[in-house]
């Protein structure tokens, strides 16, 4: 039996994903690799080694940066 | 010309430059090498999530982090807290602890906060990171910023962005005066001639960004600033011509045709 779809606040933005779901498997949905981004997860920054081992749950706060362009 | 030296690494260029507001990712890179760089600055922002990646999705592919150190900056943060969290996120982004530290909450002159900077930097280098401190031209404050253990004190010439020169000249001398790190002259640098003016005051390195990528043509205009840095500095180290209030000729006062 497949679990429930979560809801979590993505980059400030609510969005369902399907449960079980890694961080890496959300950045790969998205079209990231996790070598081009950080991922903060619950006020916390996650290792890029530690992504895989991430699961989301329902009301996670995840932000997904990365280096831009700036002064 | 002797080398810049921060946080016991050593660098060639006085020169450090931002990597904003460049038309392209190649433009930068040419005019990155151009400069003659080794440190720039990055800043940190959310991923587009639209499936669109934007121009600025790569940087790292277009700055080498084995031939730049990186710099992530904390623009966008208001608050010593919001930094904090910046600074977190850009060691992890960029897997480079060095840091430049900026704080300002108000859009329009994007001044920064002293308080705030002093109270994140004092939690940031507990957390091992090398501070860069963006500051107003505050002897007081950069004092403060070097006792807590700051690598060096970065005051703004003026405005970022406004391309207006060094008008904090005064009390920029007086940090120059007093500063054990190293002062970079950070922000408001619009031409070669006013990274040559810091750099002539003692100042030991300058950070350029909007003056360079902005113009018609970056690369030329960043090998403009490198040789502008370059001979600020050395002027520097020889020592200028003592100002006079009355002229001193420069050809003999003597064997004029007037002569009797």
């Amino acid at each position: 039996m497949t679990e429930a779809p979560a809801t979590i606040m993505l980059n400030g933005k609510s969005r369902k994903i399907k449960q079980p779901c890694s961080a890496t498997e959300l950045l790969s949905e998205l079209g990231w690799k996790p070598t081009q981004v950080v991922i903060e997860h619950n006020g916390q920054v996650i290792p890029r080694s530690e992504t895989g081992a991430i699961m989301l749950r329902e009301g996670d706060q995840v932000e997904i940066i990365l280096p831009v362009a700036g002064g | 010309m002797s080398n810049l030296c921060i946080a016991g690494r050593e660098f060639q260029s006085r020169l450090i430059m931002g990597t904003g507001k460049f038309a392209s990712g190649e433009l930068m890179a040419t005019a990155l090498a151009a400069s003659g760089c080794e440190m720039v600055t990055v800043a940190l922002r959310r991923a587009d999530l639209s499936g669109k990646q934007d121009r600025f999705a790569t940087i790292l592919n277009f700055v080498d982090p084995s031939k730049y150190l990186l710099l992530p900056n904390t623009s966008g943060a208001r608050t010593a807290e919001e930094a904090c969290r910046l600074a977190r996120l850009g060691r992890e982004a960029t897997q480079s602890s060095w840091l430049k530290l900026e704080i300002h909450p108000d859009p329009r002159y994007l001044l920064p906060d002293a308080v705030e900077t002093l109270k994140a930097a004092e939690t940031l280098l507990k957390e091992g990171f090398t501070v860069l401190p963006y500051i107003h031209a505050d002897p007081v404050m950069a004092k403060r910023l070097e006792d807590a253990g700051c690598a060096t004190v970065m005051p703004l010439g003026s405005p970022i962005g406004s391309a207006r020169g060094i008008e904090t000249r005064a009390s920029i001398e007086i940090i120059i005066e007093q500063a054990t790190v190293p002062v970079v002259v950070d922000a408001g640098l619009g031409a070669p001639s006013h990274a040559a003016e810091a750099m002539e005051m003692g100042a030991d390195a300058v950070l350029v960004n909007t003056a360079v990528a902005v113009a018609a043509d970056p690369v030329r205009m960043a090998a403009a600033f490198k040789a502008a840095v370059d001979a600020g500095r050395a002027a520097y180290e020889i020592g200028l011509a003592p100002k006079r209030r009355e002229a001193e000729a420069t050809s003999p006062l003597t064997g004029f045709l007037n002569e009797k």
